[in-house]
């Protein structure tokens, strides 16, 4: 083995590692696809629900919600595993590289949060449906959990935007909560923004990335 | 005149890992570590050295264990991937507990 004398530091090294895990956590948002992608899903089921709520009470389409969410965000979730490595194969991939972050989460600490998660669930439903009139704090808590996700992944990326993103979800579920609308119109204008917001959040950082400089050889 | 302590942390200085420590090679063990793998172009990005050195230092990396390369194709595009193997992270982690032990023993 040759050696030599160190000329850093290990708490240097150290932070050198955690700027290389955040850069590469951060890669992953850099181009603005995924927000793109979420703002175009979040605009579906806004629609879905503007069509629930212009609808004539007792006909089919006054209950689409109950049949087309499910339909409206798997065909979403799939559509999106299926273009983003398309697009950004053809697109980003070339101009900034791929990473690949190690994953460190065990598949027992994705159950105890899976678990956790279905915990808070089952009881703000139970607490909902016990309480008269506390679903219409339902778009609120919708906002509170969409935000808390958006938070834990800008957290992980340290991407300013996701976190931004995450107060503006938990801001515009309360809004809507307390403005206290029927339920399709609630859930409509609580996508809505947050669709909207999504996307122009996500063309500005995809503007952003198309516009840096190539790296020359 | 270096007390016992800085004594004892000099042949731990001389003894470091060469192939870990030269500072390109450092940098791309570095940018490597909390990946599964990545592609030429994001290592020539994040590292900032030029295809040629980035080239080279890989190889040196490869043929020391410490990287595997797979070069194939994205589309018609060639693409080259690269990951760091256990030889590889094992090394460097030895390198980190070096530098460490080495902080350890000298004054403040």
């Amino acid at each position: 083995m040759e050696t030599a004398t160190p000329s850093m530091s290990a708490s240097e090294l150290d932070e050198r590692i955690v700027d290389a895990e955040r850069h590469a956590a951060a890669h992953a948002y850099e181009d603005g696809y995924a927000e793109i992608v979420l703002g175009a899903l979040f605009l579906a089921i806004a629609a879905l629900f503007l069509v629930e709520s212009r609808a004539s009470p007792g006909t089919a389409l006054a209950g689409i919600s109950a049949i087309g969410l499910p339909v409206v965000v798997l065909v979403g979730l799939l559509a999106a595993r299926a273009l983003l490595p398309l697009w950004r194969e053809r697109v980003t991939y070339p101009r900034e590289g791929h990473a690949v972050p190690r994953r460190k989460s065990s598949r027992a600490g994705k159950a105890v949060a899976g678990l956790a998660a279905a915990i808070v669930a089952v009881g703000a439903v139970v607490a909902l449906l016990l309480r008269p009139g506390a679903m219409a704090w339902l778009p609120a808590l919708q906002g509170i959990f969409v935000g808390g996700l958006l938070a834990m992944l800008g957290a992980r990326a340290g991407s300013r935007r996701l976190v931004v993103l995450a107060a503006w979800s938990a801001a515009v579920g309360l809004v809507v909560a307390a403005v206290g609308l029927e339920d399709a119109a609630a859930a409509m204008w609580l996508y809505a923004a947050l669709g909207a917001a999504a996307l122009v959040s996500g063309v500005a950082a995809w503007a952003r990335f198309s516009a840096r400089p190539r790296m020359a050889a | 005149m270096p007390d016992d302590a800085e004594r004892a942390a000099i042949p731990d200085m001389v003894d470091v890992d060469r192939i870990v420590h030269e500072p390109a090679r450092l940098a791309i063990l570095t940018t490597l570590y909390p990946l599964e793998e990545s592609d030429f172009v994001y290592l020539h990005r994040a590292t900032g050295l030029t295809k040629g050195n980035l080239s080279s230092h890989l190889s040196r990396l490869e043929s020391a264990g410490y990287v595997a390369i797979e070069k194939t194709y994205r589309g018609k595009v060639p693409l080259t991937l690269v990951a760091m193997t256990h030889a590889g992270r094992a090394a460097f982690d030895a390198y980190r507990d070096r530098l460490r032990a080495i902080a350890a023993r000298l004054p403040e």
